[in-house]
């Protein structure tokens, strides 16, 4: 069926000729578009046009199907399975739960057809009584599953850009690496007073050798362990907690700790007295002594006073060396390289 | 014209738009000037084959700096940075100059990451009860690394003086994967002794939130504690995703370094320092106005012990003795970088690590870049609302008056599902001048990498 | 600090020799092409020699140190170090007759008066220039971006001054058998200000020299501090004393050998200087606005092809924007 065809029973007008008109669908599974929908309930309730039946303005939806009737059935549907969540669990046997959902159909073709409303409401209303707190049950686990199952979605997702990442790690290693053993072995062509060939020979096998160690360390990088709340067969894995958001270290052994390196400051001098023991050698006499003010602020004497020391010592014993390059040649340099400090 | 000549002109006439590829991808914007993320473009010749094969395919920050030729601050900048030589302080690779504009741009490492951006996405994961994943002991490396780079800058008698969390930058995927770096120096300084009391030249400085007490009270001269206490801020804020001394914004252009309401919030969480805490503060210029403003027993039962335990940090915990002692009030008290750095909270497990992220996946987006169009949003009555599943997306940038890849506020945006509670995010901050982007869905330059 | 600083690594020299090679390439340079089609007599004629060069320098050091000391508002000295440091780096690159030293010198003070945050605005600054103001100020405008950039953006300079204070400090406390250094100042100050007009800021670090000022200025007062050297400066470092007495010594007679430059000569060479100077950077010449103009009309960034040195207005608007950002 052609959607342009789409008739209002109202007012007659067509998709064809009013491409904007919405058919909507209401209970009874009879269409109205949406301006004969708001005619209507602009004179206060509605009946359905077709059928009679009382309607309600919420309860018109946008059409999803072309035959109202199937929407009629996927509304009720949703009604009733709302109420009749058993699963498979909460039978002890197999046939148990086929007569379930048969029962379940049954309803919902008595509903959606007319047949014996008033049985089967009442059939419902029974089953509403004596179920509900498997329903609830029923109920909390699905909301918890949603949760679970977005969750895993969205850990597979940072698995899988982890993987991407590390690829590209491990990629850029190996370059670097490449880069580092060329130039080693340019270093040691140029320098070193070994016969060329054994150098070039000892290179070779060492990249080699490398190249070994690749796969390894890049398998070593791969993602962390991701939580998963499920066992394979599909059981799931104790209760479910609220994550924290920090997961556990990956347990791997070669993240590089950090090194406190303490900044070794060559002053290429004497070293001056230590800070804390300026006082006591007395220097502080032939210093401006801080004021009040300046002390509350965290100022001291002993602050300029070091200074002082660190640069009157510093450079003491320096030795002169051609350090300089000039400009031109520098700034040559740099536009092909960009290392230069 | 001879030859020579030619050649020089050529080499002072690099032009950077010839060397890199920068056009429509502003990643920051304040009045320093503005800051793009660029590659090199490969166009250059070169004859040496293996230059060519390993081509630079790093990126960069290419700041360049407002106004015509150099003020002060940019010599200064510049002047530092070229002395500066350690893994946690940005390194300023080149300087290019326009002869012609006489404009001049800076050429720094790019880092994908800055701690403003990544704290925001925690805050906004938090309030909408998501989980972020990330290693156990990256706040702990993080500090751990600042406290490294501070330490260097500090020996060398340097002052960052404008330490706040966007301009810890953080480096993303790469050979520095994870590594802290500090940037923006633009305030920094070498430390001088009294003979010239810093307050007189550039009497606004330090962020607020992030200004040691001993500065709102007028003291005249920085020390290296004034940079430790904006660290202990950094820490606090790491924790609790919330900047610990936060305050309403306040008229930034008043020369007074006095600031009631920031005080008041200081005390309001370290509660007021009695006389032995900090003896020297009857000494302080703004001390009798602060004794007429402050009353000792509003502050009764407040503690920094109260606080953190609201945000579940208790106090026999080796980070909340570190962070008690960065932020103590008495400067003289205060712990130094070297102090810091060889607490027990750093031997404890886990361990700091030297890639932030420990290797993990890294949970932040990249960088967004800005439309040349912004506006200039200072009201701070504009409620920015943080939207959910756009965090991954859209995190979009706040303008800042400092290089670390500034950054703007979000724009008001309608997204209806906010559930969960609204967190109580905070609105544009004092001291980053609110520049608005161009609202995002409109953004012809609005790549994702 | 110094160890680590830029101008150890990129700006020091091994001896005076080493200097002096620097600046015969840069004259020779400029002499082989721009003299291409001259004999070597002709040459030797028309072009400055690098010993003319280097006195030439110096006057201009004076002058330098002439201008500071009239400054308005007063000049600190390490400002003038700075300064000092900047015209010797760039001349050591390039020769007397490329670019115009009296340009050069006035930008030197300029940039040195940014970096050392001495703060003044290009009014003030031009304030203390005789003649056109204007025209100083765009002269230092356009050359400051070439100074910079000869300096390879090193602008970071350790003078002796604040070594020279630790050394008193340290002495007065470590060494009280020496009764009232601060005796020895004025001996001090003359000698450091002579050193400035030497190579020795060139070749030795800073604290060097303020112990060679120190050591200099003891022995013109008959007096004697070896033994602050030798028992407690170095008493854990015997072998490196060797070294540091050899330095002070070499220090010492560059300092003595320092030979104001006679009027007349500077004269003569300015003359000459005149017509061998490159006129393409010469401000005063015609082809250098006429170079000014053609690499403007060049430029796609700039529309109108006007250049800074000839427009007033543009200049004034120069002046407006850098005197503001030259205040705080």
């Amino acid at each position: 069926m052609d959607g342009n065809d789409q008739t209002c029973p109202k007012c007659k007008t067509t998709k064809y000729r009013n491409p904007a008109m919405i058919l909507m669908v209401n209970a009874c599974g009879h269409a109205l578009c949406e301006s004969c929908v708001e005619l209507l309930f602009a004179k206060g309730s509605g009946a359905c046009p077709e059928c009679k039946c009382a309607l309600r303005r919420q309860n018109f939806r946008i059409q999803l199907f072309e035959d109202p009737a199937v929407d009629k059935e996927v509304d009720i549907r949703k009604r009733i399975l709302k109420e009749f969540n058993k699963r498979q669990e909460d039978f002890s046997t197999l046939r148990e739960y086929n007569d379930y959902l048969e029962e379940v159909e049954n309803i919902i073709f008595n509903l959606v057809f007319d047949v014996d409303s008033t049985n089967t409401n009442k059939m419902i209303d029974n089953y509403k009584k004596e179920n509900k707190d498997i329903t609830m049950k029923n109920r909390n686990r699905q909301s918890q599953e949603e949760i679970e199952l977005e969750e895993l979605l969205e850990a597979e997702k940072a698995q899988q850009s982890e993987k991407a990442n590390s690829y590209v790690n491990a990629e850029l290693e190996e370059k670097k690496q490449k880069h580092k053993a060329r130039e080693k072995l340019i270093d040691e062509l140029m320098f070193s007073d070994a016969d060329a060939k054994s150098i070039v020979a000892s290179h070779v096998q060492a990249t080699a050798a490398l190249a070994k160690e690749q796969p390894k360390a890049a398998a070593q990088a791969g993602g962390p362990v991701v939580k998963s709340s499920k066992f394979s067969s599909g059981i799931q894995i104790g209760l479910r907690q609220n994550t924290s958001s920090f997961l556990p270290i990956p347990k791997q052994q070669d993240l590089p700790l950090f090194h406190y390196s303490a900044p070794v400051f060559d002053y290429n001098g004497p070293s001056p007295p230590a800070i804390e023991v300026l006082g006591k050698l007395k220097y502080f006499a032939n210093i401006r002594a801080a004021n009040a003010t300046e002390r509350a602020g965290g100022y001291t004497e002993a602050l300029s006073c070091c200074r002082a020391l660190q640069e009157a010592m510093g450079g003491l014993f320096y030795i002169p060396q051609s350090g300089h390059k000039t400009a031109v040649a520098a700034s040559a340099e740099e536009t092909d390289d960009m290392e230069t400090a | 014209m001879d030859y020579d000549f030619k050649v020089r002109t050529s080499v002072e006439r690099t032009k950077v738009e010839d060397l890199f590829e920068y056009e429509g991808r502003k990643i920051g914007r304040g009045t320093y000037g503005h800051v793009y993320k660029a590659k090199r473009k490969e166009t250059f010749a070169t004859s040496d084959i293996n230059k060519l094969i390993s081509a630079d395919q790093k990126e960069y920050a290419l700041k360049q700096i407002e106004g015509t030729g150099l003020s002060m601050s940019a010599c200064r900048e510049i002047a530092l940075l070229r002395e500066l030589k350690h893994p946690n302080v940005i390194n300023l690779q080149r300087v290019f100059l326009s002869h012609t504009d006489r404009k001049v741009w800076l050429l720094f490492d790019y880092a994908e990451h800055d701690l403003w951006h990544i704290i925001k996405f925690h805050r906004a994961a938090k309030a909408n009860k998501k989980a972020v994943y990330t290693p156990k002991a990256m706040v702990k490396s993080l500090l751990y690394q600042i406290l490294d780079g501070i330490h260097y800058l500090h020996s060398n008698w340097i002052l960052h003086r404008d330490l706040k969390p966007a301009n810890i930058l953080v480096m993303g995927e790469g050979i520095e994967r994870g590594r802290v770096k500090i940037a923006d120096m633009g305030f920094a300084r070498l430390f001088n002794s009294p003979l010239k009391p810093l307050a007189d030249l550039d009497p606004v400085v330090v962020t607020f939130w992030y200004r040691a007490p001993e500065l709102l009270l007028g003291a005249r001269h920085y020390t290296k504690a004034i940079d430790i206490w904006a660290i202990g801020c950094i820490f606090a804020e790491l924790l609790t995703s919330e900047p610990i001394f936060h305050c309403r914004q306040e008229d930034i252009k008043t020369s007074n370094p006095y600031h009631h309401d920031q005080l008041d919030r200081i005390f309001n969480v370290m509660g007021f320092p009695h006389d032995k805490d900090w003896e020297d503060i009857k000494k302080m210029p703004e001390h009798p106005t602060l004794l007429k403003d402050f009353k000792r027993n509003n502050y009764q039962t407040c503690s920094l012990m109260k606080y953190m335990d609201r945000y579940k940090i208790k106090a026999d915990t080796k980070a909340f003795h570190l962070l008690s002692k960065l932020l103590m009030m008495d400067p003289t008290k205060r712990f130094t970088s070297e102090s810091a750095m060889a607490d027990p909270y750093f031997q404890e497990d886990p361990l700091p690590t030297s890639d932030v992220f420990a290797g993990c996946p890294i949970p932040y987006p990249k960088r967004e870049f800005l439309s040349d169009e912004e506006q200039d949003d200072k009201s701070d009555s504009s409620k920015q609302q943080q939207q959910q599943q756009q965090q991954r997306q859209h995190a979009s940038q706040s303008g800042n008056s400092n290089h670390g890849h500034g950054h703007h506020p979000q724009h008001p945006s309608q997204q209806g599902n906010m559930q969960g509670g609204m967190h109580p995010n905070y609105s544009n901050h004092p001291g980053h001048p609110q520049q608005q982007s161009h609202p995002q869905q409109n953004n012809s330059f609005n790549q994702r990498f | 600090m110094f160890a680590t600083s830029t101008q150890r690594s990129f700006w020091m020299f091994k001896d005076e020799n080493d200097v002096s090679n620097a600046r015969l390439s840069a004259n020779i340079k400029y002499i082989s092409s721009r003299g291409r089609n001259m004999t070597v007599e002709e040459q030797e004629l028309h072009f400055l020699n690098v010993t003319e060069e280097k006195i030439l320098i110096m006057s201009y050091e004076y002058q330098l140190r002439d201008f500071c000391r009239k400054f308005l508002p007063p000049m600190p000295r390490y400002v003038i170090g700075t300064a000092l440091h900047y015209l010797k780096r760039f001349y050591v690159n390039n020769s007397v007759m490329d670019y115009p030293p009296k340009e050069i010198l006035v930008t030197c003070v300029y940039l040195a008066c940014k970096v050392e945050e001495f703060n003044v605005s290009m009014d003030q600054f031009v304030g203390n220039l005789k003649g056109d103001r204007e025209k100083a100020a765009s002269i230092i405008l356009n050359n400051e971006l070439l100074l910079m950039q000869q300096l390879d953006y090193q602008l970071t300079v350790h003078n002796p001054f604040r070594p020279l204070e630790g050394l008193m400090i340290d002495m007065k406390t470590r060494f009280p058998t020496f009764s009232d250094p601060e005796r020895l100042r004025s001996g001090i100050d003359e000698f450091l200000e002579q050193v400035f007009y030497t190579d020795a800021i060139l070749i030795y670090s800073p604290s060097q020299i303020s112990l060679a000022a120190i050591i200099h200025s003891a022995s013109t007062s008959k007096e004697n501090v070896d033994e602050y050297i030798t028992k407690i400066l170095f008493s854990e470092d015997q072998k490196r004393l060797l070294n540091l007495i050899e330095a002070v010594k070499k220090i010492r007679v560059m300092v003595r050998n320092v030979q104001t430059p006679h009027r007349d000569v500077i004269k003569a060479l300015e003359k000459k200087l005149q017509l061998c100077c490159n006129p393409d950077n010469n401000s005063e010449s015609p082809a250098f606005k006429k170079r000014m103009k053609q690499s403007f009309d060049d430029e796609e960034s700039f529309e109108d092809g006007q250049y800074p040195s000839a427009n007033s207005d543009q200049v004034r608007s120069m002046l407006m924007g850098m005197s503001e950002m030259g205040k705080i």
